[in-house]
């Protein structure tokens, strides 16, 4: 679990990810996936999520740095 | 006799509920509208069987809607004259209690069945308030340890202790859960919170 760095990976906990940057939610949203708000998203990692839901992790993952990545050069 | 060809309507909810009906061949469905506006599936009708007959014992108006699947060729039979023949031929009003009957037994172990869902999702409530507040993960999954564990649940989630047994035990064969004494794991936390919260993927869409 990698829950003190500030990269998105695999097994980076979706409640983490949610949290600490909210632009991943539209991602979730739009990928069609449960998981914001989900009561045992602590427990799960990224990659969890994309093996229940059948999504391919790394263009998943691309997405959510790219949203993150996004808020970042706006606020720089 | 009348014909109606594919998605044509033969009465809508609230209508004056006129004539019982027969369907001579074809198939059509009966259905509901639910508050947000989406339909609901109640009977699918076949060649043979009789609906819309609510008219015939007591109802003023038909409490759902009839579409024609394909094409429907029906008889109607207004419901003065189904009171005349129930009142004339013995047999003819025995055939009508005996479709009431199977529809009233029909329609009890749909209610026993989502009265087991409903105990069913207070059960993986309770587990996922659980998890949240005392589980960990580990190798197998999201394990809480509960001394007595099914007691437990059964307080949490106002259950009998042998329903809990019961779906715990089914869970468990399964594969959602491995149920002991002292812990319960949840083995495929998203089932579960599917079972909790009673979603399904196109919710979303």
């Amino acid at each position: 679990m990698v829950e003190d760095t500030e990269t998105i990976e695999p097994d980076t906990v979706i409640d983490w990810t949610v949290t600490e940057h909210p632009a991943t939610i539209p991602v979730f949203l739009r990928w069609r996936m449960q998981c914001v708000g989900c009561p045992l998203a602590r427990f799960e990692s990224l990659a969890d999520a994309c093996r229940i839901y059948q999504r391919p992790v790394n263009q998943f993952l691309a997405e959510l740095r790219a949203a993150v990545a996004q808020v970042d050069s706006r606020r720089a | 006799m009348q014909q109606f060809g594919p998605g044509e309507f033969l009465f809508f909810e609230n209508d004056v509920a006129t004539d019982a009906h027969f369907l001579l061949s074809g198939q059509l469905k009966i259905v509901r509208e639910t508050e947000d506006g989406q339909e609901v599936i109640l009977r699918l009708i076949r060649a043979g069987e009789m609906f819309g007959g609510a008219g015939g014992w007591g109802a003023a108006t038909y409490p759902a809607t009839a579409v024609a699947l394909d094409q429907a060729r029906v008889f109607r039979l207004p419901v003065q004259e189904f009171a005349r023949l129930a009142g004339h031929y013995p047999q003819f009003a025995l055939a009508v209690i005996e479709e009431l009957g199977l529809r009233l037994r029909e329609a009890e172990s749909r209610i026993r069945e989502l009265q087991v869902e409903r105990v069913e999702r207070r059960i993986a409530r309770t587990l996922l308030r659980l998890a949240n507040k005392i589980g960990h993960k580990t190798d197998r999954g999201i394990q809480i340890d509960l001394p007595q564990s099914r007691q437990h649940l059964a307080e949490l989630s106002g259950a009998t202790l042998s329903t809990v047994s019961r779906v715990l035990s089914e869970w468990d064969r399964q594969g959602l859960i491995l149920a002991g004494r002292e812990r319960v794991t949840i083995v495929r936390p998203h089932e579960l919170v599917v079972i909790a919260e009673d979603t399904v993927e196109s919710d979303l869409g």
